[in-house]
């Protein structure tokens, strides 16, 4: 809360540059984060069809019609796609394969509804999606998509996406240890297998980019959707970065144009972040594009530094890079210069999730904003959540130590405290400061004086200085804020079921969760047992 | 725009309140029904699958139906086990009642084949409720009770909706002896008490089997929206069950007199309207008792794409549907008033706010006066 006109909490300052993020910030937070909370906790007891995260991706393109191959009921609930259900798939076709055509075959129909679907629409593209019935049926849909498009002014994709050959049991194991490794820069690549973002972004690599004339110093980014937590403020802060240093991007994929992604091999680099960049792969083996990686330790501000510098070194840009990272580290530390000696006063602990599966975070804290940590609580019981292995969780939590052992500081570091050593930490500082909205949990302890920093935290893995700024005026606004009477929130009057925070603690909910984990486990193998 | 026979199914099962549906499916199958049975009851999750991925493909899915069958019968604490086998496992050719009679000899374990290809949602519904009504006892008749048929779990306003329609049925002395299928097993079973079926939209296959197996009538009725369509319903039920009983004195105009200029204004509003068997008695109210003109009326059966040229060629100021309308009204940017599934861009959770019912035409009337009231977009550019 902000007392109107005390000047007390006054930090803006610079030329503007980093103005107005955290109001975009509660746009996104506000009006899709109503919907995510649903999609997010469905997580807990089941997944969604391999087919959804192909056609989110074509819902990402401008210009492009997903066509469903199959049964009428797998368009009726594909048009709402998880990570977006605020906006369902409006314009999608569906071949509506019925009990006939699964007994003489559904070619037929296809070829027919993909006209159908060009006169309809008339998209740009057409993106034919098998599913679990087509796939049974060993219809050869390629040669369909691929015939029809010669006799069509469109392009038309074809992604393997039949629901049965979603990922398996044992993904959430070596994603995690892929990240586990990946902050001692150890990391291999890994197949990961059976998700349909990954295989339709390749398939749109393989069968929609042309061969391009080079654009000099261009890059392509690979997007997280442009309906995703900050996307566009991160866009925004590439694209005035990479212009300070001569660059500038070519298409955003898969969130653009047909025409600008049929473009993108002009581009001279791709910037992924898939942990599985098999679109990136095709293009730099096709158009000879290099690519470089976001990964974890390009957090913070010298991370994020050092990411710009790795990429223009890549275009052969590295003193354009000096300069300009140079002066995105003036400007930034102008801007916490006044941040840093408000924080400096008091004392903190921070309970967090997100630091066991990204322990750079802690530098953003530490190190950017020199925030006087004093104990950091680790919650790691969301790894028992995800059924990671115990050899895994003991590679994190080994890891994840020893990055800590690298920071210059001298904070205390407790695994998952009971709720009685979170007090006493609690009593031994200022501010306690909790991620993952659970606020509400600890209010009901009222002792606990958590600030929650869920909105701004949310977003340390995004490439982005403004949100590390903004980080840190938040904090400042929270300790300047007048202390809260003691509400009573609906939310705290719940009982919560932990460690599957934050839902409830309902017979109902704990069984189907079970029961999820011990399907999956048994049953999500892939050839045989 | 249909979900098909095998969303039709998991929606009947799931309102046995005690049961847990088991989906004999791969993963998407499970999370399409679950996320829209969930938005307006986030707690209520009793649903599950048994995972078919590419190994079951190969070697069949009865083993995984087996493991699943078998977990569940240790984690859940329920009345009844419901298996819908779904379009990989009929294409494959699972035999589920060999492996629910190999783990379970209870008549607890109920199963229907419903793959999503092979019928309507409406077909899945009806075969679903059946499956239910073979689960029924016979039971001494209490006289003047009624079960109420059709209803789904995540229906629009069903809770509040049932709530009004049973307090419209006590005012008559009329008890409600179970709805069909939002109740528990026990109530499920004891259904045959009833003295009479009220079927509303859906449902007519149970009650024939019911007035066969048990000799309950039954009569098909409107959902009751508006005042005359609950006049309709009152009066339906009073012939059947020989009450005498003036429904007009039911009515309360304090409600509409407080906002009678507006009804006046939206007077001749031009609307369409799509949605399931909702549809036509949701169309009557807003013809026949706000005086709507209706442009466009259509059903989710029919050929979807038809529906939006046609609005988009007609002079539809409002659009009555579900959730999935929202990007036909933005397009043409006007107002929607969504009330029929699946809706996930709102949510209702009062049980005493209903569309249905005497009191629900009053909320009714306010939700669209509001809603037109609280649309600017074509406003926009009118300073």
């Amino acid at each position: 809360m902000c007392i109107s006109g005390d000047g007390k909490d006054d930090i803006s300052g610079g030329d503007g540059v980093f103005d107005g993020i955290y109001y975009n910030l509660m746009l996104d937070r506000t009006f899709l984060g109503i919907y995510d909370s649903i999609s997010r906790s469905a997580h807990y007891h089941g997944i969604n069809c391999k087919l959804s995260g192909s056609v989110y991706v074509v819902s990402e393109i401008d210009g492009a019609v997903p066509l469903i191959h199959g049964p009428r009921s797998c368009a009726f609930h594909q048009r709402l796609s998880p990570r977006k259900l605020h906006s369902p798939v409006y314009n999608m076709a569906c071949t509506n394969l019925e009990e006939g055509d699964i007994i003489y075959g559904g070619e037929a129909k296809l070829r027919r509804s993909i006209c159908e679907v060009y006169n309809r629409y008339q998209p740009s593209l057409i993106v034919v999606l098998p599913t679990c019935i087509s796939g049974l049926m060993g219809e050869d849909v390629l040669s369909v998509a691929k015939d029809v498009e010669q006799t069509l002014p469109c392009n038309v994709v074809y992604v393997p996406s039949e629901g049965f050959a979603h990922r398996d049991r044992d993904s959430i194991d070596s994603i995690m240890q892929y990240v586990a490794t990946s902050w001692k820069k150890t990391s291999k690549e890994f197949d990961f297998r059976g998700c349909g973002q990954v295989d339709a972004l390749k398939a749109i690599a393989e069968q929609l980019m042309e061969e391009q004339d080079v654009i000099e110093n261009s890059v392509n980014l690979e997007s997280t959707g442009r309906y995703t937590y900050g996307f566009n403020l991160e866009i925004q802060e590439y694209r005035r970065i990479l212009a300070k240093m001569g660059t500038s991007i070519n298409a955003v994929i898969p969130t653009s144009t047909v025409e600008w992604i049929k473009r993108a091999p002009a581009a001279q680099l791709n910037v992924v972040r898939s942990r599985t960049p098999r679109w990136a792969d095709h293009m730099r083996d096709e158009f000879g594009i290099d690519q470089i990686k976001k990964w974890p330790h390009h957090s913070g501000i010298d991370g994020i530094g050092s990411f710009f510098l790795d990429l223009g070194s890549k275009l052969g840009l590295d003193g354009e890079a000096e300069e300009a990272i140079d002066g995105e580290k003036k400007r930034v530390s102008e801007e916490l210069a006044k941040i840093r000696q408000i924080l400096s006063a008091y004392d903190f602990a921070i309970t967090s999730q997100n630091l066991v599966f990204n322990p750079y975070r802690a530098k953003v804290y530490l190190e950017d904003l020199r925030v006087p940590l004093k104990y950091i609580c680790i919650d790691s019981r969301v790894l028992n959540r995800l059924k990671v292995s115990q050899a895994t969780r003991n590679m994190m939590i080994k890891n994840m130590n020893s990055m800590f052992e690298e920071l210059d500081s001298n904070f205390q570091v407790l695994m998952d405290p009971s709720a009685e050593e979170l007090h006493n930490v609690a009593k031994k500082v200022d501010y306690v400061l909790g991620e993952f909205i659970t606020s509400p949990v600890y209010e009901k302890a009222d002792e606990i004086p958590i600030l929650d920093v869920t909105p701004l935290s949310d977003l340390l893995y995004r490439t982005s200085f403004g949100i590390i700024v903004e980080l840190g005026r938040r904090l400042v606004r929270m300790t300047n804020s007048p202390g809260r009477n003691k509400r009573h929130l609906i939310v705290s009057r719940f009982d919560y079921d932990s460690p599957y925070y934050p839902m409830l603690k309902d017979s109902r909910i704990t069984s189907s969760i079970s029961m999820w984990h011990g399907i999956w486990r048994a049953n999500s193998m892939r050839g045989g047992s | 725009m249909d979900g098909g026979r095998f969303f039709g199914a998991f929606r009947a099962f799931s309102g046995i309140t005690d049961a847990v549906v088991l989906s004999h499916a791969p993963v998407g199958c499970n999370w399409g029904t679950g996320i829209f049975n969930n938005f307006s009851n986030q707690p209520d999750i009793r649903h599950a699958c048994t995972v078919v991925h590419e190994r079951e493909i190969v070697f069949g899915g009865e083993e995984a139906l087996k493991k699943a069958l078998a977990l569940a019968d240790e984690i859940y604490d329920r009345s009844l086990l419901v298996v819908i086998s779904g379009d990989v496992p009929s294409i494959i050719g699972d035999d589920v009642q060999a492996v629910i009679d190999s783990v379970s000899s209870d008549e607890d374990v109920l199963w229907l084949e419903a793959a999503g290809y092979s019928g309507s949602m409406r077909d899945g519904y009806e075969d679903a409720l059946l499956k239910l009504g073979s689960l029924m006892k016979e039971r001494g008749v209490v006289e003047r009770s009624v079960n109420l048929i059709g209803f789904c779990p995540d229906d629009f306003k069903v809770h509040a909706d049932i709530k009004e329609i049973t307090r419209i049925m006590e005012d008559l002395g009329v008890k409600l002896n179970c709805t069909l299928s939002i109740c528990s097993f026990e109530e499920l079973r004891a259904a045959p008490a009833a003295e009479l079926n009220v079927v509303l939209g859906q449902g007519t296959k149970l009650a024939q089997y019911m007035k066969k197996e048990f000799g309950v009538p039954y009569i098909e009725a409107d959902y009751p929206y508006g005042l005359e369509g609950s006049i309709k319903f009152v009066d339906a039920l009073c012939e059947k069950l020989d009450i005498k009983h003036d429904a007009e004195n039911s009515l309360d105009l304090e409600p509409f007199k407080r906002a009678f200029l507006h009804l006046h204004e939206i007077y001749g509003t031009t609307v369409s309207i799509i949605g399931d068997f909702h549809c036509t008695p949701m169309a009557n109210f807003l013809e026949g008792e706000l005086g709507f003109e209706i442009e466009v009326q259509s059903y989710f059966d029919r050929d979807y794409h038809s529906f939006e040229e046609d609005v988009r060629k007609s002079c539809t100021m409002m659009l009555f549907g579900s959730s999935f309308e929202r990007g036909l009204a933005k397009e043409l940017g006007i107002p929607i008033m969504r009330f029929v599934y699946p809706i996930f861009d709102q949510i209702c959770i009062c049980d005493y706010a209903p569309y249905a019912g005497f009191r629900g035409a009053a909320f009714l009337t306010e939700s669209i006066i509001n809603a037109v009231m609280g649309f600017d977009h074509k406003l926009k550019n009118i300073v």
